[in-house]
C-alpha cells in the first residue's frame, strides 16, 4: 500500500511539472484564437471565451505581415545550408578515416581546435567581409558562414571508422574509384549517422539568430526567428497576432521534432559526448 | 618498387587523394573561423570605421575597454547569469532525468519530449512568448498566481522591472528552454550504468536515495564535468534571450558581455573596439576550455 501512495506522488509530481513545461505553449494556442483585448488571465476565461480566426488570418494575409515569406527564407536557407554542411563534413570524414595523407593529424587538431572559438568573436570581420562584398541582406550571408561545421566531420569520421574497411579494399579490387567508393558506400553506410545529423543541423540553422540578426536589416530577407522579433514589444492589441504568428512559427519545428525525435535525441547525446 | 615515403595508403590511392576530399570542407572551414579570428585580432589594434581608412592604435582599445565602467559591468551581468544558471542547469536536468530512468515508467516517450521541446523552438520566438507570459495586469504568470490565491488581486508582480527580480525571470526561461538537453545528456549516461549495480545494492537493502547518491552520482562523474563545463561556455556566451526579453533593463542591469560587445561594434560602430572585446571574449573561452581538457583528462585515466 505505502509504495502505491508513493507511486501516485512520483505521477502528480511528474504530470505536474509536464503541465508546467507545457503550459506557455498551451496559451500561445489559446490567445492565438482570442480576439483582441480578451481578458486571459484567469485560466476560467479561456474556455468559455469566444475563439477567432482573425489573428491567423491577419498573419497569413496582411500585408504587414511577412511571416510566409520568412518561412519560405527559412526553409530556403536552413535547406540549402544544411544539405551543404552534411555533404562537406561527410567528404572530410571519409578523408580522415580512410586515408593517409601528410600533415592528417595536424589538419584534424585544427578542425578539433577552431570548434571552441566562440561565433560571437568572429561577428565584425564576418559582418566587414560581407559588407566589402555586398552579400549582407542576401541568401548567401545565411548559407556561406556555417559551411564548416567541426561537430559533423567528428561524428560522421567516427561512424566511417566502424564501417569494415576489407570493404572498401574489395572494391577497390573491382576496380571503383575513392570517390565511386565514397558514393555507392559510404554514403548508404553511414545514412543513420547522415539523418541524424541533417535533422539536428536543420533545426540549429532554423533557429539560428545571431549571424541572421546582425547581417539581415531587411525585412523581406528576414527569416523567421528575426523576424518574428518585430512582434515584440508592441502593445497589448497586438497579443492575439503575436502569439499566432509564434503558433505558426513554432509548428513546423514541434512537428519536425515530433517526428524526428530518436535522431535529434541521438544529436544532442553525441553532441554532449563530443563536446 | 617502393616509395620514398609510404603514406599506408590501400595499393592505387594516391597520397594526396585524401585531400581532395577534406579540402571542400577546409576552404571554408580556415575562412569562416581562422581567418576571421586572425582578421578580429588584428582589427583590434586598429580603430576601424566602415569606409574609413584603417588607423594603427596599439593597445588603446584594449586600454579603454579596461577603463569602460560598461564592460565591467557587462562582465559582471554574465557572471551572475552563469552563477545563477549552472547550478540551475545541473541539478534541474539531473533530478528531472532520474524521475524519467526510473524503472517501469509509463509514457517516458511523453515525457522526454514534454522536457525536451522548448529547445527545439528559437530563442527569440521563446522572448517574445515569455515577453507576454511575465507582463504584469495581462500576464500569464501573474493571472495564474492570482487565479490560484498565490498572489493578492490587488498585486501584481512586476516580473522585468526590478532589477533583482528580472534576473529570477530569466533565470526561469533559461532552465525552461534548456533543462531538456542537459537532461537528454544525463539520461544517456544513467543509462550506461550496468544494471548488476543495483541490483547488488538492492540484495544490500539500499534505499532509493541510498542508490542514487552512492551509484547513480559518482557513475556519472564525467557527465558532470562535460554537462558542467558545456553549460558554463553556453551560458558565458548569453545574450539574445537576454537582449530580446529585456534590452539590458532595467537600467543596465542585464546587459551581458555579448550585449556589450554588439552594441559597441553595432550601435555604436566602434569596430575596433568591437574586436578587443570579442578576443577577449575568445581568450576566457580559451581558458575555460583548458581548464575542462585538464580536468576531464585527470578523469579518464
Amino acid at each position: 500500500m505505502k509504495s502505491k501512495a508513493r507511486k501516485f506522488v512520483f505521477y502528480f509530481f511528474l504530470i505536474f511539472i509536464s503541465l508546467i513545461w507545457w503550459l506557455p505553449l498551451i496559451w500561445t494556442v489559446i490567445v492565438s484564437f482570442k480576439p483582441v483585448g480578451t481578458p486571459l488571465a484567469n485560466p476560467a476565461t479561456w474556455f468559455t471565451s469566444a475563439n477567432t480566426l482573425d489573428n491567423y488570418h491577419y498573419v497569413f494575409t496582411n500585408s504587414q505581415s511577412h511571416i510566409p515569406l520568412w518561412m519560405f527564407n527559412s526553409l530556403l536557407t536552413a535547406s540549402v545550408s544544411t544539405v551543404l554542411i552534411v555533404i562537406l563534413a561527410a567528404l572530410a570524414g571519409y578523408a580522415f578515416s580512410c586515408f593517409n595523407f601528410r600533415g592528417k593529424q595536424f589538419w584534424f587538431w585544427v578542425i578539433m581546435s577552431g570548434m571552441m572559438i566562440p561565433f560571437q568573436s568572429l561577428l565584425i570581420p564576418m559582418y566587414i567581409m560581407f559588407n566589402r562584398m555586398r552579400l549582407l541582406n542576401t541568401y548567401l550571408a545565411l548559407i556561406l558562414p556555417y559551411l564548416g561545421s567541426a561537430f559533423g566531420v567528428i561524428l560522421l569520421k567516427q561512424f566511417i571508422d566502424t564501417l569494415p574497411k576489407d570493404l572498401f579494399d574489395a572494391a577497390r579490387i573491382d576496380g571503383c574509384s575513392s570517390g565511386r567508393i565514397f558514393i555507392s558506400l559510404v554514403l548508404p553506410l553511414i545514412k543513420p549517422a547522415l539523418a541524424s545529423l541533417c535533422i539536428f543541423t536543420f533545426l540549429q540553422q532554423w533557429n539560428d539568430f545571431l549571424w541572421p540578426f546582425i547581417s539581415i536589416t531587411k525585412q523581406n530577407m528576414m527569416t523567421i526567428p528575426t523576424g518574428i522579433v518585430l512582434f515584440k514589444s508592441q502593445s497589448e492589441m497586438d497579443k492575439g497576432y503575436a502569439m499566432a504568428a509564434n503558433a505558426v512559427a513554432i509548428a513546423p519545428v514541434l512537428i519536425a521534432f515530433l517526428l524526428f525525435q530518436k535522431n535529434i535525441v541521438k544529436g544532442v547525446t553525441l553532441s554532449g559526448i563530443k563536446g | 618498387m617502393k616509395k620514398k615515403r609510404n603514406l599506408g595508403n590501400p595499393v592505387g590511392v594516391k597520397d594526396y587523394e585524401g585531400y581532395l576530399f577534406l579540402i571542400p570542407l577546409l576552404i571554408p572551414y580556415l575562412i569562416f573561423t581562422f581567418s576571421m579570428l586572425a582578421t578580429s585580432f588584428g582589427l583590434s589594434f586598429t580603430n576601424f570605421k566602415l569606409n574609413k581608412p584603417l588607423e594603427f592604435v596599439g593597445l588603446q582599445n584594449y586600454q579603454v575597454l579596461f577603463g569602460d565602467k560598461k564592460f565591467f559591468s557587462s562582465l559582471l551581468n554574465t557572471l551572475k547569469y552563469v552563477a545563477f544558471t549552472v547550478p540551475c542547469m545541473l541539478m534541474i536536468p539531473f533530478l528531472l532525468a532520474l524521475m524519467l530512468n526510473s524503472n517501469n515508467l509509463r509514457a517516458r516517450g511523453f515525457f522526454r519530449v514534454t522536457f525536451f521541446y522548448p529547445q527545439v523552438i528559437a530563442v527569440s520566438i521563446i522572448t517574445v512568448l515569455a515577453s507576454y507570459i511575465f507582463q504584469p495586469y495581462t500576464g500569464l504568470v501573474n493571472g495564474l498566481l492570482q487565479t490560484f490565491r498565490l498572489l493578492s488581486p490587488e498585486v501584481e508582480i512586476l516580473w522585468l522591472a526590478d532589477k533583482n527580480l528580472v534576473w529570477v525571470t530569466i533565470v526561469i526561461m533559461a532552465v525552461w528552454r534548456s533543462a531538456g538537453y542537459n537532461m537528454i545528456i544525463y539520461l544517456a549516461g544513467m543509462q550506461d550504468i550496468p544494471d548488476s549495480y543495483y541490483e547488488a545494492a538492492d540484495l544490500d537493502g539500499a534505499s532509493g536515495l541510498q542508490k542514487t547518491w552512492y551509484i547513480t552520482l559518482p557513475c556519472l562523474k564525467s557527465i558532470h564535468v562535460l554537462t558542467l563545463f558545456l553549460q558554463l561556455i553556453a551560458s558565458f556566451k548569453v545574450f539574445s534571450q537576454i537582449y530580446l526579453l529585456t534590452e539590458g533593463g532595467p537600467s543596465g542591469a542585464t546587459r551581458t558581455y555579448i550585449q556589450y560587445l554588439y552594441e559597441t561594434a553595432f550601435n555604436k560602430w566602434q569596430l575596433g573596439r568591437g574586436s578587443a572585446a570579442a578576443i577577449v571574449l575568445f581568450l576566457i573561452i580559451l581558458l575555460v576550455t583548458r581548464v575542462q581538457l585538464k580536468i576531464s583528462d585527470r578523469f579518464s585515466d
